[in-house]
C-alpha cells in the first residue's frame, strides 16, 4: 500500500516538474507575444494593481511632505538660486546646440541622435516580486500603441526595454536584470562595450567585454551605443565607479551606477519610434 | 472549494508582494507571499496537496510577472512537494517549528530559481548569491510566519481550507 502511494505521488511530482520544465523551455525570451491566459490574467490584475500603488503613493506623499515643511522653505530659497544658474546655463547650451548643429550641416553629419522621440509616458503599477528577475509592469500596452522591444526611459537615462505586452499593460526588463545587455559606449571616448546587470543584487552595472588596455577609468559617463537596434544612440546609463580584471586575466570589466534609482521608479517614457540608428551606424547584431 | 481559497489568497498574496511589498524590501530582498503560503499548506496538508498548491501558486506568479512560463511554478512545486513529507512528522503548534522550515524553504526555492538563471546565462558564483539575497530572503521570510501562520492553521484545520476528502 506505502510502495503504491509513495509511486503514485512520486510519479505525480515527478509529472509535474517536467511539465514546468517543458513550459520553461517553450517561453523563453525569443516568444513573439504572450498567451490569451497571460494576456486576461495581466488586464485583470493590472487596474489592481494600479489602485494599490496609488494608494501608496498617496499615503507617502501625504506623510513626506507633512514632515518636509519645515525643510521647504529653504529649500525654496535654493530652488530658486539654482534655476536662475540653470537659466544661464540652458541659454549658453543652446546657442553650443545652434553652432554644433551648423557644424554638423557643414561637415554633412547625420544626427544620429534623434531628439524628438515619439514617446508616451506609463505609471509604474508593480514590480516583479521575485528576488531573482528585475521587471516592471507598466500601465500602458498595445492599445496605446506599445510593441515588444520598445526602449524605455526616464528624463535621468535609459531604464530597460519592453519584453511583453498586454492590451492595456507592459512589462519592462530593466537594465539591472542579468539577462539584460544593451550595447555601450563610454562618451568621452567612445570605447565600446556591453552594459549588463550584476547578478549580486547590488543594483549596479557591468559593462563587459573591455580589452585590458582600453582608457577607461571611474567617473567616465557610459551612454548607450544604438547598435543592436532596440536602444536609441546616446541615451545616458550611468558612472564608472571602478574598473576589474575579469578572472581570465584577458579582458576588464567596469561597474557602473545607473543615473536612473530603480527603486524610485515612479513614471517612465516608452520610446515608440526609435531613431533609425541603423542608417548612420553599421550594425552588430550581437551588440545588444 | 480549497484550491479557489488558495488561489484567491495567492492573487491577494502576489499583488501585495508587487505593491506595497516592493516599497518595504529589507537588505534588498522581497518578501514571497506565494512560498510561505505552499510551504504551510503542504506542511499541513502532505506532498501532493503541497505540490499543487505550489504549481498554482508558482504558475499564478509566471503569468503575471515571469517571461519564461513555469520557472517559479516549477521552485514552488519542489518545496511543496519536499516539505509536505514533514506532515506527519513535526509539531505544527510551536510557531518555531514553522518559522525555521520557512527558513530552509526559501533557501531551496531561491537556490532552484538560481539554478534556473544560471541555465539562462546568469552570471555569479553561489556563494554570493547565498550571502547576497537568499539569506536575506530567508530571515525576511520567517519573520513574517508569526503573522500569517495562525490564521492559515486555523483556517486549514476548520476553515475553508480544510481538506475533506482524503
Amino acid at each position: 500500500m506505502f510502495r503504491y502511494i509513495l509511486n503514485r505521488y512520486v510519479l505525480g511530482f515527478l509529472s509535474l516538474i517536467v511539465l514546468a520544465l517543458v513550459l520553461i523551455t517553450y517561453t523563453g525570451q525569443d516568444r513573439t507575444g504572450l498567451s490569451p491566459v497571460e494576456r486576461v490574467i495581466k488586464d485583470v490584475v493590472t487596474p489592481v494593481e494600479h489602485g494599490v500603488t496609488g494608494i501608496v503613493n498617496g499615503i507617502s506623499d501625504t506623510v513626506g511632505s507633512v514632515l518636509s515643511i519645515g525643510s521647504i522653505k529653504n529649500e525654496n530659497e535654493e530652488l530658486r538660486e539654482r534655476i536662475s544658474s540653470l537659466e544661464a546655463e540652458n541659454n549658453l547650451l543652446r546657442e553650443y546646440e545652434y553652432q554644433n548643429l551648423r557644424l554638423r550641416e557643414l561637415l554633412q553629419f547625420k544626427d544620429t541622435v534623434a531628439r524628438d522621440y515619439n514617446t508616451v509616458s506609463a505609471s509604474v503599477v508593480a514590480r516583479n516580486p521575485s528576488n531573482w528577475f528585475r521587471t516592471i509592469t507598466i500601465n500602458r500596452g498595445e492599445s496605446d500603441g506599445l510593441a515588444k522591444n520598445m526602449a524605455v526611459v526616464t528624463s535621468k537615462g535609459l531604464v530597460g526595454r519592453v519584453i511583453n505586452v498586454s492590451a492595456n499593460s507592459a512589462e519592462v526588463l530593466l537594465i539591472i536584470d542579468s539577462s539584460s545587455a544593451v550595447g555601450s559606449l563610454i562618451q568621452i571616448n567612445r570605447v565600446p562595450g556591453v552594459i549588463e546587470g550584476k547578478a549580486d543584487d547590488s543594483g549596479m552595472l557591468k559593462m563587459i567585454h573591455l580589452s585590458k588596455e582600453a582608457p577607461v577609468i571611474a567617473k567616465q559617463t557610459v551612454i548607450s551605443s544604438g547598435l543592436g537596434g532596440i536602444f536609441p544612440k546616446g541615451l545616458p546609463i550611468g558612472t564608472v565607479i571602478g574598473i576589474e580584471l575579469e578572472s581570465n586575466g584577458l579582458v576588464k570589466y567596469a561597474t557602473v551606477r545607473p543615473f536612473v534609482d530603480f527603486n524610485e521608479l515612479e513614471e517612465v517614457l516608452v520610446i515608440r519610434n526609435a531613431p533609425a540608428v541603423n542608417e548612420t551606424a553599421p550594425v552588430d547584431r550581437e551588440g545588444a | 472549494m480549497r484550491y479557489l481559497v488558495i488561489s484567491i489568497l495567492f492573487l491577494i498574496g502576489l499583488i501585495l508582494q508587487s505593491t506595497i511589498f516592493s516599497h518595504l524590501t529589507v537588505a534588498g530582498v522581497k518578501p514571497d507571499f506565494v512560498l510561505i503560503m505552499t510551504v504551510f499548506y503542504a506542511l499541513l496538508h502532505g506532498s501532493k496537496e503541497g505540490a499543487t498548491a505550489g504549481a498554482i501558486g508558482g504558475l499564478m506568479q509566471d503569468l503575471l510577472f515571469g517571461q519564461n512560463l513555469g520557472m517559479n511554478a516549477l521552485a514552488k512545486i519542489v518545496v511543496g512537494f519536499s516539505f509536505g513529507m514533514l506532515e506527519k512528522k513535526i509539531y505544527k503548534e510551536n510557531i518555531l517549528i514553522p518559522m525555521a522550515i520557512i527558513f530552509v524553504a526559501t533557501l531551496l526555492s531561491e537556490s532552484v530559481l538560481y539554478l534556473l538563471r544560471q541555465y539562462e546565462g546568469m552570471s555569479g558564483g553561489y556563494l554570493g548569491a547565498l550571502r547576497s539575497v537568499m539569506i536575506s530572503a530567508a530571515i525576511y521570510n520567517s519573520c513574517l510566519t508569526p503573522f500569517i501562520y495562525g490564521k492559515f492553521y486555523s483556517s486549514s484545520t476548520k476553515g475553508l481550507l480544510k481538506v475533506t476528502e482524503r
